[in-house]
């Protein structure tokens, strides 16, 4: 019982850090290895509205979703543009500016155990025989409704639509009208704000420290990879494979194998399907 | 006419009185030269260098150190550099090169504090022996230190350990863990170690001694680094039936650890070796998530007052008089406010600073003996390291504390302790 409750909340907290990887990447071919640096700016920004100037914590959750959402776009419109299809450089570009963002909140003295974010609600509760903290429940709600809402805006929103046409053939829907810089902009503006949602998620589990930001962009490449970078129902897979196995290892072996079987898993896809478990990336290539 | 004359006589009489003052004759004395090297991007080097700075106003207030030799009082003054060996990446000789242009530009008389990082620490020996520079070394704990001067007393005994080392610590840890079973009847240990090399050499240290005290080891695992999930291994020692719980580590997820302790209700005692939960601070951060949760913060008195050890109240009530801010890392911040004024007693004692004739005071330093806020402070002479042991009016002390309602109660030894350690709720 434990494992699976526990595997659960596991697996949604691998969906939720690599969800907005996965759709920026899904939309405009951007792997934006700034993801964990937004995912950490956003809860120390929250921290600050919160605590230093007192504004409440959905307020301040929501003013930091949208302020690194824009953060995210102007990433786009300012340094992404002019290397759009240059793939190893705009991997570079998004690393220098993770790394830029990462090493300036350090630098001002965001590092440490000071800065953490309340729970939602605090205390547990008892399922079965399992004691589970309310804030992984939160946790596991807002990475379903995350998905729903995903789903729903890709499917029912013009915007949404509009992305997937990017992602389906770039190049007819140009010729359709769809504006592929803006709709990638606004790929990189969705995932950014995600990262900050998931963050707000996570952190109240622990504590904000600038390594967070480097440790969720391995967890994020590592579900997108073994699901398909692309791809939203293997994102959602890849996790529940991913946080099951975690799981079951620290259960039925040593706990120190958690991280071993994140990067196993990565190495065996690379290998086998270098798309993903649903990506179709490369797909044409594989079977050459 | 009568007026002006009046006047100037006050004038002439006040300007004397100035000149003759205390604070004159101290601007004017020479000052001891206090070299402060050490990574000031770690919090507890950050309070260490406040607790200095603190201890040397309060020399100064009193017109500073009277020097025999030349029968004047000298006030005190600080040369910091930052060896940066606390921040990502920096290498050793970063704080090496740190180290070696504040001796050489501004000669100090001696040093305190000294590098946060163990291996800097121990490059920089060979610096304190090449200058003879006499240096009360507050932060590092390793027991590499001691090896290194055992195999030259000669050449490194400018060096000396003003605070705990790591075998003390283990040692303390192992014996506050202990007293459960004397108080409680308990056992079974379950250890829970970060994944890195001196994290899993604590816990081993640990084990060992728990094992010597008749505890049974039902459990060990080590985590990764970055595990942000802890309720497997949790699980694993609720069902492995131990009662008393091991965490050590630094990783930045570890309050998961804690946070999960409480919400699954493990039924064991935890023992957390965590720095950030050794503070003060920790409970506005953390809040009642720490309850019941023992830490063990190295000298006793650092992190919080302890009635059996009257200089750590009076280190605690300057402290908040100073309008200082909460440390983030209280261990060996009052080590380093007690090296100043073992380095003060050493020149009363002697008549002359430290740089004057460092082999004949390295001698006066060996003969310490004085109350600090951890107890007694004396040298063992074949190590050069603070003696720390049980009972305050001997040596020093550690001391552990329980987390309760926000306040960390000291609970170990029993000399000092100011409350017996309290189950956990869940645990009746």
């Amino acid at each position: 019982m434990e494992i699976l409750i526990y595997g659960i909340t596991n697996s949604v907290t691998l969906a939720l850090m690599a969800i907005g990887f996965s759709l920026t990447f899904g939309i405009s071919g951007l792997a934006n290895f700034a993801h964990g640096a937004f995912y950490l700016l956003g809860g120390i920004l929250t921290w600050i509205f919160l605590n230093q100037l007192g504004v409440p914590y959905l307020f301040s959750a929501l003013i930091s979703i949208l302020l690194v959402g824009l953060l995210g776009f102007l990433l786009y419109w300012g340094l992404m543009l002019r290397l759009r299809g240059l793939a190893i450089n705009e991997v570079i570009a998004t690393l220098a500016a993770a790394i830029v963002i990462i090493e300036v909140l350090r630098w001002l003295g965001f590092s440490g155990f000071t800065y953490v974010l309340p729970e939602f609600i605090k205390g547990s509760v008892k399922i079965g025989n399992v004691w589970l903290d309310y804030q992984r429940i939160f946790l596991v709600g807002i990475g379903v409704a995350l998905i729903i809402f995903f789903y729903l805006f890709t499917h029912r929103t013009k915007v949404g639509l509009s992305f997937r046409a990017i992602a389906q053939n770039e190049r007819t829907a140009i010729s359709l009208g769809i504006d592929s810089d803006w709709t990638a902009a606004l790929s990189l503006a969705f995932g950014s704000a995600l990262a900050v949602v998931a963050g707000l998620a996570i952190l109240p589990l622990g504590s904000i420290d600038t390594e967070v930001g480097y440790d969720i962009l391995i967890y994020a490449l590592a579900v997108g990879i073994v699901g398909g970078l692309e791809s939203i129902p293997g994102i959602v897979l890849a996790s529940f494979i991913l946080g099951f196995c975690q799981i079951a290892v620290a259960t039925f072996f040593r706990a120190q194998w958690q991280t071993v079987v994140t990067l196993g898993a990565i190495v065996i896809i690379l290998a086998v399907k270098p798309s993903g478990i649903f990506g179709k990336y490369k797909e044409l290539e594989e079977r050459v | 006419m009568k007026n002006k004359k009046l006047l100037l006589a006050a004038v002439l009489l006040s300007s004397f009185s100035i000149l003759l003052s205390p604070s004159v004759i101290l601007a004017a004395a020479k000052p001891i030269v206090l070299g402060l090297p050490t990574s000031f991007f770690q919090p507890l080097c950050k309070s260490g260098k406040l607790a200095v700075e603190m201890a040397i106003d309060e020399i100064n207030a009193q017109g500073g150190i009277f020097v025999k030799d030349e029968n004047v009082k000298r006030p005190l003054k600080l040369v910091t550099a930052d060896t940066r060996c606390g921040e990502p990446g920096t290498p050793v000789q970063a704080a090496l090169m740190a180290v070696d242009k504040l001796i050489t530009e501004e000669k100090p008389d001696a040093i305190v504090v000294a590098p946060f990082r163990s291996e800097a620490m121990v490059a920089t020996l060979d610096l304190i022996a090449k200058y003879k520079m006499i240096t009360l070394q507050t932060i590092s704990q390793s027991p590499k230190l001691i090896e290194i001067f055992q195999g030259d007393p000669e050449k490194y005994k400018y060096w000396f350990r003003a605070t705990t080392n790591s075998i003390y610590v283990g040692t303390v840890a192992a014996k506050t863990m202990d007293a459960m079973r004397v108080q409680f009847k308990h056992d079974k240990f379950f250890v829970i170690a970060q994944d890195t090399l001196w994290a899993r050499a604590a816990a081993d240290a640990a084990k060992a001694k728990m094992e010597g005290f008749g505890w049974k080891t039902v459990g060990y695992e080590p985590v990764a680094v970055g595990t942000n999930d802890f309720s497997p291994v949790l699980s694993k020692a609720r069902s492995s039936g131990a009662q008393m719980l091991y965490v050590v580590g630094d990783m930045p997820t570890l309050p998961v650890c804690f946070k999960q302790w409480k919400t699954m209700k493990i039924p064991t005692m935890l023992f957390l070796d965590f720095a950030v939960i050794t503070s003060p601070k920790a409970w506005q951060t953390y809040g009642e998530d720490l309850d019941y949760v023992i830490v063990l913060p190295f000298p006793g008195g650092t992190a919080a007052p302890v009635k059996a050890l009257p200089k750590s109240i009076e280190f605690h009530d300057k402290w908040k008089a100073k309008k200082y801010p909460l440390m983030d890392d209280p261990r060996v911040v009052s080590s380093a406010y007690d090296a100043v004024f073992i380095l003060k007693d050493g020149i009363e004692r002697a008549g002359f600073v430290p740089s004057k004739d460092p082999d004949k005071f390295a001698g006066i330093i060996e003969a310490t003996d004085m109350m600090g806020v951890s107890g007694r402070i004396k040298f063992d002479k074949k190590t050069h390291n603070q003696i720390f042991n049980g009972n305050p009016k001997e040596s020093s002390i550690i001391v552990a504390y329980q987390w309760r309602a926000g306040k960390m109660i000291p609970v170990f030894p029993d000399l000092v302790a100011e409350a017996k350690v309290e189950l956990a709720p869940w645990m009746k």
